[in-house]
Order: C-alpha cells, then structure tokens, then sequence
C-alpha cells in the first residue's frame, strides 16, 4: 500500500469508519511515514479548527419566543383534523355530555317543560347560515385586529377544541400572536387585508377590493372597510392554507385601482396566517 | 425521564420538552440547511411534529437525537425536490481548489483566519447537498457510520459527498479569506 492510499485511509480514520485490523496497520504506518504523520496532524487540526468554528458561528441561535406554542398548537390542530368527530372529543365531556342530557330530559319529564332539546343548543351558534360558526363574535375580530395592529403577527395560537354539541361547518381559523380565532371566511380574509394594510399602508379606499397574492398565484380576496361585504372570490384549498410571507411573495394588489404593495415583513420573525378548513 | 418517553406518554408535554432541549440545535443546523430563517423555522416545526406523531416508529436502541435528524433531513430532501434545487456541480471547481491549496505552502494561516462571518458565507456558498454533509460532520461531529444512518445513503455517498465538501468548504474560505486580506 503506498501513501496515498494511505492518506485514504487516514481520511476513513478521522471519520471513524475503519476497522480495527485496518486502524492498527494506519497506526502502524504513521510510526514511520513523516509525510503521512504530517497529513494525519493537518487533518485533525482542520477538524477541530472546523467544528469549532461552526460551532461559534451559528452559537448565537436561537429559536423566537412562542415557537413552541405555535408548534403545540399546530399538534393539536393536526390531531383533530385527523379523527373522526366523535374520536376528538375527550371522554369525559361525552359522559358530562350524556349525563347533562340525561337530566334535562328527567327535569322535563319530571316538570313537563318541552324543549329538553335546548339543553344541547351551541350558546355560540353565529346567524350566518350553515356555513358560519363564529365562536366569539365580534370579541373574537376585535382581538384580531388587536393582533394585526401590532407590527409584527407572530403566530402563537391556541387551538380551538370544537364542543360536543357545535355543528361541524366551515370555518377558518386565523392565528396570530394573540391566539387563535374562529371566523367566517368572510371576516378571515378581512382580517388579514388589515394585516396587509396595517403593515404596509395601502392608498385604500373604503370599497378598494384587494386580492392577495403569494408567489404570483392569488389566494384570497377582501374588501376594504367592510368586513361582511367580500368577494366570494376566495379560492381556498381543502385542509391547511398557509399564507408564508415575505417581501417577495405575498402582495396586496388592489383590483379596483390596480395598486399593489409587497409585505414588508421582518426576515428574523416568523410570520404566518394560517386559515384553515375545520 | 428521556424526551422521548415524555412524548410518548404525554404528547404535548413531550413536544414542549423536545423544543426546549433541541429547538435551538435543531434551529441552528437548520439553517445551515436552507440558510433562511422562515425555512429554518418551518422545518424545525415540521420535525418536532412528526416526531411527536410518529414517536412510536422511534426504536429507543438507537439516538433520539440522529433520528430528529433524519426526520429532518427526509424533510429538507423533500422540500428540496419539489423547489426543483440543483446542485450547482462545477467538475472543475473542485481540481482549481486542490491546485489552489497545494500551491498555498501555508493552510494554517487561513485555518487560525477563519470567523464566524466568513465560515457562514462559506457554507451559504455552498450546494444544498454538501451543506448537509458540512452540517452534520463539522457542525454535529458525527461519525461516517452515523451519517450514513441519518441520510439514509450508501456510505460511498457520504464518503464522496464529504470529501467534495470538505475540499469546497476549504476552497471557499481560503478565497474569502484572501479577498479579506487583501481589502486590509
């Protein structure tokens, strides 16, 4: 074997890869080769140099404050999409569930009041029709705005767990660093226009219908200063959409004046709006 | 009791755990893998999420650590197909670099020069794929054995890809580290 298949071997050794029979015969060799004793030197001393130095550039890293509530809350999020109705709801509000129905039928039998249904009505049932289930109402868009009206919309959400007794229906669910909300699409996309408009202000008019688009295709649509007046142009995908932004991807582009804008988001934030079938 | 075994019996504690000892390491490797922040992150939330849901495939035998790795770089690959990324080969690069060093009598000089600014610009400089190998060998320390089994590919693979990356990085940084002396 000559040096150079030597030296071959001397790479394997750093990377701990040889065997034993083979590390000795290495060992053996560097006893007497000065040049490959020189190489085996360099190589280590590179590797420490290396790692060291890798190690010290990216030491000051670290993960943004609500990172782990944002991820636990997409868990959760995952895990409920994925069961059955029934399977994401713990047991224990099934059994509060039945023994609560349980005894509004006994109180009605028992003083003949009819409605016993009405002990199983969803307090939060919005007025918009199958296909709207506000959970909080106009409590839920103000702390959205709140959100959004801060300069930078981390997500850090907290899921919303549906009730035994809600309805399943579409919803989206916006999350922004003050939690999580459920809403129409409607009140969904205009929330995040004043996202859009509040972090880079817009020359918009009340009546201005945006359209935002990520990476050229257009996701959504939203009139400004109306929050039940919007396009039914929203074409959103079954499951998850999320809307990544970026100063080169996600725009606002106004469809009634053919303005449009760049979000200008901050590279160090992680900034998402997520909405989400349910 | 071992992270693992937290998420295994109380999955969201677990996953908080998870972030709380690895989240940072696992942020940083990740940027050194998509050199982005947004990316960094989002590929950090993906790994802990599927390690949480898929915690049952995890084979305590083995280190919980390499196989967050592995969930991370199946990820990373994956992300990198669908963007269609191309490693930027340059055959000849590599030959220049190797004429480069043996002309330059004095490794060590760029060896005690190199800074935390300039080995980061040397790794963005880097192709995708030798970026992996650069984070887990100099990055993580690992062995070829233990690459082998996060990447999931025949050792000749790592073993080229290591060389190839080892020879780029030091090419890299011995330019760069020209380039700064020269503008002093």
């Amino acid at each position: 074997m000559n040096c150079r298949e030597y030296r071959e071997l001397i790479d394997d050794a750093l990377d701990t890869s040889l065997n034993g029979a083979l590390e000795h015969r290495v060992k053996l060799h560097l006893e007497h080769c000065t040049v490959c004793r020189d190489y085996y030197e360099h190589r280590q001393k590179e590797h420490v140099a290396l790692f060291t130095a890798m190690n010290a550039a990216y030491a000051d890293v670290h993960l943004q404050s609500g990172f782990a509530d944002n991820v636990i809350a997409m868990i959760a999020l995952e895990g409920a999409r994925r069961k059955p109705f029934f399977a994401r709801v713990p047991r224990w509000a099934l059994i509060a569930a039945s023994l609560v129905a349980m005894a509004g039928f006994v109180f009605a039998a028992a003083v003949g009041i009819r409605g016993a249904a009405a002990a199983n009505q969803d307090a939060d049932a919005g007025g918009e029709g199958p296909n709207a289930l506000e959970v909080t109402g106009s409590a839920a868009v103000s702390s959205v705005d709140a959100a959004i009206a801060s300069s930078d919309p981390v997500v850090s959400s907290v899921p919303v767990v549906p009730s035994v007794d809600s309805v399943p229906t579409t919803n989206y669910q916006l999350e922004t660093n003050q939690g999580a909300t459920t809403m129409t699409r409607k009140k969904a996309a205009a929330a995040a226009l004043t996202a859009a408009i509040t972090a880079a202000p817009l020359a918009a008019a009340n009546g201005d219908e945006y359209q935002f688009i990520v990476s050229g295709d257009p996701i959504a649509a939203a009139t400004v200063g109306s929050s039940s007046a919007i396009s039914d142009e929203i074409t959103l995908e079954t499951g998850a959409l999320r809307v990544v932004g970026s100063a080169d991807d996600l725009e606002a582009r106004s469809r009634t004046t053919g303005a449009s804008v760049a979000i200008a988001l901050n590279a160090t934030k992680f900034r998402t709006f997520i909405m989400s079938v349910r | 009791m071992e992270v693992w075994e937290t998420i295994r019996t109380e999955p969201m504690a677990g996953a908080r755990m998870l972030i709380a000892e690895y989240g940072d390491r696992l942020y940083s490797a990740a940027l050194i893998l998509t050199q982005e922040s947004h990316s960094a992150g989002d590929l950090v939330s993906r790994t802990v999420r599927q390690a949480v849901v898929k915690i049952d495939r995890f084979d305590s035998s083995y280190s919980f650590w390499n196989w967050l790795y592995t969930i991370m770089l199946n990820f990373h690959r994956t992300e990198q197909r669908k963007q269609c990324a191309e490693v930027a080969d340059e055959p000849d690069f590599v030959e220049k670099r190797i004429d480069c060093l043996r002309a330059d009598g004095d490794t060590d000089t760029w060896l005690s020069g190199v800074d935390a600014e300039l080995l980061r610009e040397a790794v963005a400089r880097l192709p995708p794929a030798l970026r992996t190998v650069v984070m887990l060998r100099y990055f993580e320390d690992k062995t070829l054995a233990e690459m082998v089994k996060i990447m999931g590919v025949p050792s000749g693979t790592v073993k080229c890809h290591l060389h190839r990356a080892r020879l780029r990085l030091k090419g890299v940084l011995v330019e760069l580290f020209k380039k700064g002396e020269n503008k002093r």
